[in-house]
């Protein structure tokens, strides 16, 4: 999670970004905007949402470049900034639970965004749209983001037991719904 | 001995049921174990390849997601907007200042050396002579004769 030389070199970017140089600042949106853009897709399914936020999130690290410390990756308070703002986001829309047991499907009207879905045209989006918002967010992150099980759980703020529970559930679930693209797909069952 | 190989295999069945089949994936410290138990066991083989099944689905379904020019447009301009640097770099925004200023002040300095060495017409005495005619009260037919004997 903490990688000292891509911290120090995120520092001095951030430095550059900070001094108003227009090379550094694209040069940070290019490397990291779709990764912060990708995660609020997956958490809200919306693309619409998800470009707001991910905008939403840049505006906090462009204000928060001059006073930029040496303690975090880019990518990872990126991540953690887009997580919250989504899951503040969720609680608003009255979709998202710290809890930890109910295991209840997010089927509510306006989170599948059907006619979105279809031109996106991704079935995995669309399963997803379908887990728990915790479960989902689970997965965006040590799935498709690819972030380190101790990096997930300290952006959910949660332990890794916690984000382990989260994954398993979350997969079992991916399983059971994906299971008649895959037979389409392939012709094959899990 | 047995008793260690089924929690092992428990514990291997729960990461990659939990992380999916990418070795990257799986935690570092469960890595030699699970390794171990992929080179030696066909249970655990079976396992990863159930679950590898599941992450070749996500990944080969799900297209690549990148963010539109126009967001990307909307994120370069909040940064020019949020940070603009100092007042001279808003005045030269390529690159570093000393060039323009020193570009500026031997223009500066060639300009005040070509002022001191070119000649004062002020202090030229045929201006005066030009300038005579017009004080003096002397008429045109006055100013062409005179022209004529020059």
């Amino acid at each position: 999670m903490r990688n000292p030389s891509e911290i120090e070199k995120d520092a001095a970017l951030m430095q550059e970004v900070a001094n108003g140089t227009a090379s550094a600042s694209r040069l940070v949106a290019g490397l990291y905007l779709d990764g912060s853009y990708r995660l609020a897709l997956r958490i809200l399914g919306d693309s619409g949402l998800a470009e707001d936020i991910a905008q939403e999130a840049f505006i906090k690290l462009w204000k928060q470049a001059p006073k930029w410390q040496a303690k975090a990756q880019i990518k990872t308070w990126l991540h953690r900034v887009t997580y919250n703002l989504c899951v503040d986001y969720l609680r608003k829309q009255r979709r998202y639970s710290d809890d930890e047991m109910p295991d209840v499907e997010d089927t509510r009207p306006g989170v599948l965004e059907l006619k979105a879905q279809q031109q996106l045209g991704d079935k995995v989006i669309e399963a997803l749209q379908k887990l728990p918002a915790r479960q989902r967010i689970a997965i965006s992150l040590v799935h498709f983001e690819e972030c380190g099980n101790i990096e997930a759980a300290a952006i959910m703020e949660i332990s890794v037991d916690a984000l382990e529970s989260l994954l398993a559930r979350g997969r079992r679930k991916l399983k059971e719904l994906l299971l008649p693209a895959r037979r389409l797909m392939d012709g094959d069952a899990i | 001995m047995k008793e260690t190989l089924s929690k092992e295999l428990a514990r291997f069945k729960s990461v990659v049921e939990t992380y999916g089949a990418r070795e990257e994936s799986w935690p570092e410290a469960d890595l030699p174990m699970m390794r171990k138990l992929l080179a030696s066991s066909d249970v655990a083989r079976s396992l990863l390849r159930q679950e590898a099944k599941l992450d070749q689905f996500l990944s080969s379904s799900s297209r690549p997601i990148e963010a539109s020019s126009d967001l990307l447009g909307r994120v370069l301009m909040n940064a020019e907007d949020i940070n603009q640097g100092s007042f001279l770099k808003s005045l030269w925004p390529f690159g570093s200042i000393w060039q323009p200023a020193v570009g500026m002040a031997m223009a500066a300095c060639l300009g005040i050396l070509l002022g001191f060495a070119s000649p004062n017409i002020l202090e030229n005495n045929g201006e005066y002579a030009l300038n005579e005619p017009s004080f003096s009260g002397a008429t045109m037919t006055d100013l062409e004769a005179e022209y004529e004997n020059l």
